[in-house]
C-alpha cells in the first residue's frame, strides 16, 4: 500500500485509498468522533506529593488519626512491618488518583478513614483529590486545582482568592469514579483504550483510566501480563504502544476497533438474514406444495350439478339392479340356448323335408322310367318284358311280382308330415327368437339401469365431497395469500459501503505508519530494556524483543529463546520495571509522550530470591529515579536494614514508633 | 340338441338323382375321335372318368363347409374375389347346417357306395359304366351319360324344382373341379385337417365353424387392403 506520501494528510491518503471523497472521509471520522490531529509529545507526567489519611482505628493503637505522608521525586520506600498499613499506602493512592480502590484494599481499613486527601500534579497541574467517607463509603468528593502544590496543602475547598478552584465535586463512589478517570484521560492526553469485544453490548469493550494505572502500579511478580493488570484482547499491546506514543496509535485502536465491530455486527447481521432467507424459503416451498396438493385434489371432485340423492338410496338400488341383471342375463341365456337348439331343430326338419321331397321326386321318376338293361349283366330288358310290367306287375328284370305302388299316397304322408314338423319347429324357432329379443331387452335395460344408477351414485358420492370442495377452496385461497407474502427475497450478497472503506484505508494506512516508525523505536526499547535488566542483576540476559503486542521474547545467554510469562516471577518484576523504565527513556530521548512515569511497587524484595538481587534491584531503582527527570517511585518494603543501607539518598517512610503503624 | 350327423341317410333314388347331376355336368362330351368301337356306348354324350374324381365332386356337393373352406383356400393363393364371395354365400347361408350329408372317411378318402344309386341309373339306361385298364389289374372306372341320361336330366332341371339346389351346386363343383383329375382333387381335400385327420371308417366332421371365423378374418384382411389402396 502506498502511504507514503508526506505532503499528503491524513484524510486525504485514506480517500485516495479508500476511493472516495476527502469530504467522505471527514463526514466518516466525525461520525464516529475520530479525531483527524495525532497527538504530540504533550507532557503526561503523573506524580504523587502528599497523602493525608484522618478517621478512627478501631484496632490498637485505638483512636483517631490523621497522618500526612510526603512524597519525593525519585524513590520513596514505605517501610514498616507486616500489617502495618505500608500497601495500604499505595491502595489509598490508588484510589485518589484511579477513582476506584483496587479490591486489595482491606474493607477494616477503608471503614477507618473519614477523610482522604491528596496532592499530586498531573501533566503539570497541581491537583487535590478530597475524599469524605464514611464506613468505608464515599459520601462526598471534590477535586481541587490549584497554581502550585503547596497551595493545597491543608485545604480541602475551593479557595478563589488563592486561585483554588473545585474542578470536581460529586457525592458518591461511582461519579468520582467517572469524574477522576474523565479528567485524567483528559489531562493526560489518553485515549480511551478499546478493543473489539463480543461481551460488550456495544461489541466494543472500552477501557479507560483505571487499565491505563495498571502500568503504574505495578502488578505482583506471579501476574502474566508484561504491562498493566488486565490479561486480556492485546491490552498489553495497546498500552505499549500508546506509552511509546506511535503515530496515531490511539487513533489506530480506535478505528481498528471500530472496524472489527461494525464487520462483527455486519457477520451477525448476515446471519440473521441467511436464517430468515432459509426459513422464507422454506415456508415458501411448503406453501407451494400445499397449494399444489389442494389444487390437484380440488381437480379431483369434478363439478357437480347433478341434483344430490341419497347415497345409501343409490347404492341400495345399485346392489338390486346388479342382482336384476343377473337373473336377466341368466335368462337371455336360456332363451339363447333354447333358440339355438329350436333352430337345429328346424333346420334338421327342413333338412328332412328336402330329403322327403326330393326321395319322391326321385322315386316316383325313376319308376317312371322304362327299365331298358340288366345293371347287373347289361343284357337288354325286352319290349314283351317291359309290357309284362306295365300289364301283369311281373318285374321287367326278373319277372316276379312287383306291388302295385301304392306308396304315393303314403309319401305325400310323410312329406306333409314331415312340413308340419318344419312348420311346428319354424314356429318354435319365431318364438325362441322373439323370447330371445325379449330377454335380450330386458338385460339391456336392466344393464342401462345399472349404469345409469352406479353413474348417479358416484355423482351422490361427489356431491358428498362438497364440503370438502369447499374446505379446499379456503385452503387455496390462504395458500395463494400466504405465497404472495412469503416470496423468498432475492439474496442480495453483501456489499462494503464507503465507511467501510475508509475505515479499511484508515487501518491499512495507520498500521503501515505505526510499523515504519515503530522499528527504530522498538530496537531503542529493547536495548533500554537490556540495559536496564542488566542493572537489575540480570547479567545472563543478552538481548530481548518486544513487539507492538507486548509480547516479550528473552534470550539469555547459553540458553533458548524463552517468552516473558516463563521467567520466574522476580525476573518478570524486574523486566516490567526495566519496560517502563526503557519506555521513559526511549520517549525523553526521542521527545515522545510516555509513560506518566509514576511507578508503584508493593514489597519488590518477596519476590526475590538472594540477597544481592534485592540489594541491586533497591540500589539502581534509587539511582534510576534519580537519573531519569519524570519518574517517581514509591514503593514497600519489610526489610528495614535493606533500606537504610541500600536507599542512602531516598525518602524513606517509617513508621514513627519502631512496630507501630505508618499511619 | 340335433345331431345333424345323424341326420336321415339319403334314400337310393336322392342319390341316383345326385349322381347323374354330377355325371352329367362334370362329363366331357364323347367326340367321334374319343368313341369306341363298344356297341353299349354307341349313344354315349359324354363321359366322366375315374370313380376318385366322382367320389370327390360327391363330397364337395354333400359338404357345403367343405367346400367354402376349399374356396377360401383357393382366395388365400389366387386372391380372386368370386372366391370369396362364393364362400361368403354358402357360409352366410344354412348350407353347412341343412344342405350337409356327412360321408365316411376312408383309405382313400371320402367314400360312399354308389352301387345302388348306379344300378339305378343302368337300369334306366341313364348311365354306363366302363372298366379301364387289364383284367385283373382294374385301374378306373368311367361313366358315360347316355343319350337317355342326357334326356332325364333335362326333364329334372326343367320338372324338379325340389332339385335346384342340387342342380346348382352339382354345376358349380364341376366348373371348379373342371381340368382337375381325381388324385388332385383327392390332395385339395386331404389339405383340411379335419378331413385328413378323421378316424378310418368315421363320418367327417363339420368345418363349419372354423369356416366361417377363416371367412371373416379374409373378409376383413380383404376390406384393409382395399382401403390401403
Amino acid at each position: 500500500m502506498t502511504s507514503g506520501d508526506a505532503s499528503q494528510d491524513l484524510p486525504d491518503r485514506i480517500a485516495a485509498a479508500a476511493g472516495v471523497a476527502r469530504k467522505r472521509v471527514l463526514e466518516v471520522f466525525q461520525e464516529f468522533g475520530f479525531p483527524l490531529a495525532t497527538s504530540a509529545a504533550l507532557p503526561r507526567r503523573l506524580s504523587v506529593h502528599r497523602l493525608r489519611i484522618s478517621g478512627e482505628r478501631t484496632v490498637e493503637p485505638q483512636g483517631p488519626f490523621d497522618t500526612t505522608l510526603t512524597f519525593n521525586d525519585g524513590l520513596t520506600a514505605l517501610v514498616a512491618h507486616n500489617l502495618k498499613g505500608k500497601t495500604s499506602v499505595l491502595e489509598l493512592i490508588t484510589w485518589c488518583l484511579r477513582g476506584t480502590h483496587r479490591d486489595d484494599l482491606q474493607g477494616v481499613v477503608k471503614s477507618w478513614i473519614s477523610e482522604l486527601d491528596c496532592d499530586a500534579l498531573v501533566a503539570g497541574r497541581a491537583l487535590g483529590f478530597r475524599l469524605t467517607m464514611d464506613h468505608g463509603e464515599i459520601y462526598g468528593a471534590r477535586i481541587l486545582s490549584a497554581p502550585a502544590l503547596d497551595a493545597l496543602k491543608g485545604v480541602r475547598a475551593a479557595k478563589p482568592a488563592e486561585g483554588v478552584t473545585e474542578v470536581v465535586a460529586v457525592h458518591d463512589a461511582a461519579a468520582y469514579g467517572d469524574a477522576v478517570a474523565g479528567l485524567m484521560l483528559d489531562l493526560l492526553n489518553l485515549g480511551r483504550l478499546e478493543n473489539a469485544s463480543a461481551q460488550a453490548a456495544s461489541g466494543k469493550a472500552t477501557h479507560g483510566w483505571p487499565t491505563y494505572f495498571g502500568a503504574l502500579y505495578l502488578p505482583a511478580g506471579g501476574d502474566r501480563a508484561l504491562l498493566g493488570d488486565v490479561v486480556m484482547g492485546g491490552l498489553a499491546g495497546r498500552l505499549l504502544q500508546v506509552f511509546l506514543d506511535l503515530p496515531s496509535a490511539a487513533l489506530l485502536t480506535r478505528v481498528k476497533a471500530t472496524r472489527d465491530a461494525r464487520a462483527a455486527s455486519t457477520k451477525m447481521q448476515s446471519a440473521d438474514s441467511a436464517r430468515l432467507w432459509a426459513q422464507q424459503a422454506h415456508l415458501f416451498e411448503q406453501a407451494t406444495r400445499q397449494l399444489e396438493e389442494a389444487q390437484t385434489r380440488l381437480r379431483q371432485l369434478t363439478d357437480d350439478r347433478e341434483p344430490v340423492e341419497s347415497v345409501t338410496a343409490l347404492a341400495g338400488a345399485v346392489t338390486r339392479l346388479g342382482s336384476d341383471l343377473l337373473t336377466v342375463e341368466q335368462n337371455l341365456r336360456s332363451a339363447s340356448e333354447l333358440h339355438v337348439t329350436v333352430r337345429q331343430q328346424r333346420q334338421a326338419d327342413e333338412k328332412t323335408v328336402n330329403d322327403v321331397r326330393e326321395s319322391a321326386f326321385a322315386r316316383a321318376f325313376f319308376h317312371s322310367l322304362d327299365l331298358v338293361a340288366c345293371p347287373r349283366c347289361e343284357s337288354p330288358v325286352t319290349k314283351a318284358r317291359q309290357t309284362a310290367e306295365r300289364e301283369t306287375h311281373a318285374c321287367a328284370v326278373c319277372t316276379s311280382s312287383v306291388a302295385v305302388d301304392e306308396s304315393g299316397s303314403d309319401r305325400e304322408q310323410v312329406e306333409r308330415e314331415a312340413q308340419a314338423r318344419l312348420a311346428a319347429s319354424q314356429r318354435a324357432e319365431r318364438e325362441a327368437h322373439v323370447q330371445l329379443g325379449i330377454a335380450a331387452r330386458q338385460a339391456d335395460a336392466v344393464r342401462a339401469a345399472l349404469t345409469d344408477a352406479e353413474q348417479r351414485l358416484r355423482l351422490a358420492e361427489q356431491a358428498a365431497e362438497a364440503g370438502e370442495r369447499a374446505e379446499l377452496t379456503g385452503t387455496i385461497a390462504r395458500l395463494e395469500g400466504v405465497l404472495s407474502v412469503v416470496q423468498p427475497p432475492p439474496r442480495v450478497p453483501t456489499s462494503l459501503d464507503d465507511v467501510d472503506r475508509v475505515l479499511d484505508a484508515a487501518v491499512s494506512l495507520l498500521e503501515a505508519d505505526g510499523t515504519r516508525a515503530s522499528e527504530s523505536l522498538f530496537a531503542a526499547l529493547n536495548k533500554a530494556i537490556v540495559e536496564t535488566a542488566h542493572r537489575f542483576g540480570m547479567r545472563d540476559l543478552y538481548e530481548v524483543k518486544i513487539d507492538r503486542a507486548a509480547r516479550l521474547q528473552v534470550f539469555k545467554v547459553g540458553g533458548p529463546r524463552e517468552w516473558f510469562g516463563k521467567q520466574a516471577s522476580g525476573e518478570r518484576l524486574r523486566l516490567r520495571i526495566a519496560v517502563v523504565v526503557a519506555l521513559i527513556r526511549v520517549g525523553t530521548e526521542y521527545g515522545l509522550a510516555t509513560h506518566p512515569g509514576l511507578l508503584l511497587i508493593d514489597s519488590p524484595k518477596a519476590e526475590e530470591v538472594q540477597e544481592t538481587d534485592a540489594t541491586a534491584l533497591f540500589a539502581e531503582l534509587e539511582q534510576l529515579a534519580s537519573e531519569i527527570p519524570g519518574l517517581q517511585v514509591v514503593l514497600t518494603t519489610i526489610d528495614e536494614a535493606l533500606a537504610e543501607k541500600v536507599l542512602t539518598s531516598s525518602n524513606i517512610i517509617a513508621p514513627g514508633a519502631p512496630g507501630g503503624p505508618l499511619w | 340338441m340335433v345331431d345333424a350327423e345323424v341326420a336321415p341317410p339319403t334314400s337310393r333314388e336322392q342319390d341316383a338323382v345326385r349322381v347323374l347331376l354330377i355325371i352329367a355336368a362334370a362329363g366331357t362330351p364323347v367326340t367321334p375321335a374319343t368313341a369306341t368301337s363298344d356297341a353299349g356306348l354307341a349313344d354315349a354324350v359324354s363321359v366322366l372318368e375315374t370313380q376318385v374324381k366322382l367320389q370327390k365332386i360327391d363330397f364337395w356337393v354333400r359338404n357345403p363347409d367343405f367346400l367354402a373352406l376349399t374356396l377360401l383356400k383357393d382366395f388365400e393363393t389366387s386372391r380372386e374375389p368370386y372366391l370369396l364371395e362364393l364362400a361368403d354365400q354358402i357360409l352366410a347361408s344354412e348350407e353347412p347346417e341343412v344342405r350337409r350329408y356327412p360321408m365316411l372317411r376312408h383309405l382313400f378318402g371320402a367314400y360312399e357306395p354308389l352301387d345302388h344309386a348306379l344300378g339305378v341309373l343302368r337300369l334306366a339306361g341313364l348311365v354306363v359304366r366302363r372298366k379301364r385298364g387289364n383284367p385283373g389289374h382294374i385301374q378306373q372306372h368311367d361313366y358315360y351319360l347316355t343319350s337317355r341320361g342326357r334326356a332325364a336330366v333335362d326333364k329334372i332341371l326343367l320338372e324338379a324344382p325340389a332339385f335346384t339346389y342340387f342342380v346348382e351346386r352339382v354345376n358349380l363343383v364341376a366348373a371348379l373341379t373342371e381340368g382337375y383329375g381325381g388324385t388332385q382333387l383327392k390332395a385339395r381335400q386331404y389339405l383340411h385337417e379335419e378331413y385328413r385327420d378323421t378316424a378310418i371308417g368315421d363320418r367327417i366332421g363339420s368345418v363349419a365353424a372354423r369356416a366361417r371365423s377363416r371367412l371373416t378374418e379374409l373378409k376383413a384382411e380383404a376390406a384393409g387392403m382395399g382401403s390401403s389402396r
